[in-house]
């Protein structure tokens, strides 16, 4: 009896790693900043100096082709709740966001870019923008690298699910 | 019995907490503005970060003097228009030992460092994973050469603070093994680079 108890237990567990190692094998885990710079409208208005307005435009195209009616760019009677601009720094970083309200692209990176790899990392920080945090799909548009993507994965769609519970 | 033992270990938690809270006073009780990248490396990869850095280097820094305010733009808030920069603090520096590169060794210099006090001083802002250096320790650091050659710290994982203190102690500890390991297997990126104006 206590024999079969054992091995019940045993298989269950056994069983129970396979379904996890499993769910993290086919997509990455969703994930959450704990922060975003979503307003109370459930909006993200932004605004921009940035002479990048074509992988911004198509990079809230993409999420907008989601989710629509979130990321809208900025009207005179809305106040911007992101505003977008670019820098010259010799560093790793390609681009940031900032939890005051500010996504940054650097020139140093972002000149010899391909339309594919500032596609990827626009749309990257604007999921930051939304709340989203990183994650590691090979696919995911939120995994890090000079990378080019241009479609959101199924884990980019559920972090962006679980984010908009938390507007 | 019980009691006697639950009475001896809340003393020095006491005491220890007290001691946290008088230190941590100030700067360290500002919210933190956080800043979240991309970046071009992975930086949770060493033979990356020193592939990807110009110089990498054992300091001990030996100043902070200045936070500068880079980048400026207006953005609307509440209370109308506001110009927000980013803060880098910068530190003077005695290096110690090169790892990558050959920075002077018998004279301090200023570095920056992404990250410090906000401009309206109401927010520390810093890179996920990040935090800023303090006067009397020693660090392994990652710098990039900046056009104007002046050297810049930047982002996760490009300062290691070291426990030992003196080169001798240093040169013998794990960190300083593992970045000569990362060193000897580096990841070199393609990309322009300048030098450094502190070069021996
Ligand atoms: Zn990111």
């Amino acid at each position: 009896m206590v024999r079969l108890k054992r091995l019940m237990k045993t298989t269950g567990i056994i069983v129970i790693a396979l379904l996890l190692s499993l769910s993290f094998t086919t997509s990455s885990q969703a994930a959450l900043l704990g922060w975003d710079l979503v307003d109370n409208n459930k909006h993200l208005d932004w605004n921009s100096d940035s002479k990048y307005i074509s992988s911004i435009n198509d990079a809230m195209n993409l999420w907008e082709s989601y989710k629509s009616g979130i990321i809208r760019p900025d009207t005179a009677s809305e106040r911007e709740d992101v505003f977008l601009t670019d820098y010259n720094q010799v560093s790793s970083t390609i681009a940031s966001t900032s939890s005051n309200g500010i996504i940054r692209f650097n020139d140093y990176h972002y000149t010899d870019m391909s339309n594919g790899e500032r596609l990827k990392t626009t749309t990257h920080e604007f999921g930051h923008a939304l709340g989203l945090a990183h994650t590691f799909g090979k696919r995911d548009i939120m995994r890090q690298g000079k990378v080019s993507i241009t479609k959101l994965s199924s884990t980019d769609k559920r972090s962006y699910d679980d984010a908009y519970l938390t507007y | 019995m019980r009691k006697i033992l639950f009475v001896l270990l809340l003393i020095p938690t006491l005491i220890l907490s007290a001691c946290y809270s008088s230190n941590e006073a100030s700067i360290n009780d500002l919210p933190v503005t956080k800043l979240t990248g991309s970046f071009s490396i992975d930086v949770n990869d060493l033979t990356q970060i020193v592939g990807d850095a110009d110089y990498v280097f054992v300091a001990e820094v030996t100043d902070e003097v200045e936070t500068l305010y880079k980048h400026p733009v207006t953005i609307e808030t509440e209370n109308g228009p506001k110009e927000v920069s980013d803060p880098y603090t910068k530190y003077a520096i005695q290096v110690v030992d090169n790892i990558k590169g050959k920075l002077k060794n018998n004279k301090k210099f200023d570095i920056l460092k992404a990250g410090g006090i906000s401009q309206d001083k109401e927010s520390i802002v810093l890179y996920e994973n990040d935090e800023l250096l303090q006067v009397g320790k020693y660090y392994i650091l990652a710098a990039y050469a900046q056009p104007d050659g002046s050297l810049l710290v930047s982002g996760p994982n490009s300062s290691s603070a070291l426990t030992e203190m003196g080169k001798s102690k240093i040169v013998s500890s794990k960190e300083y093994k593992e970045y000569k390991e990362a060193f000897k297997n580096e990841m070199k990126s393609e990309r322009k680079r300048f030098k450094s104006s502190h070069e021996m």
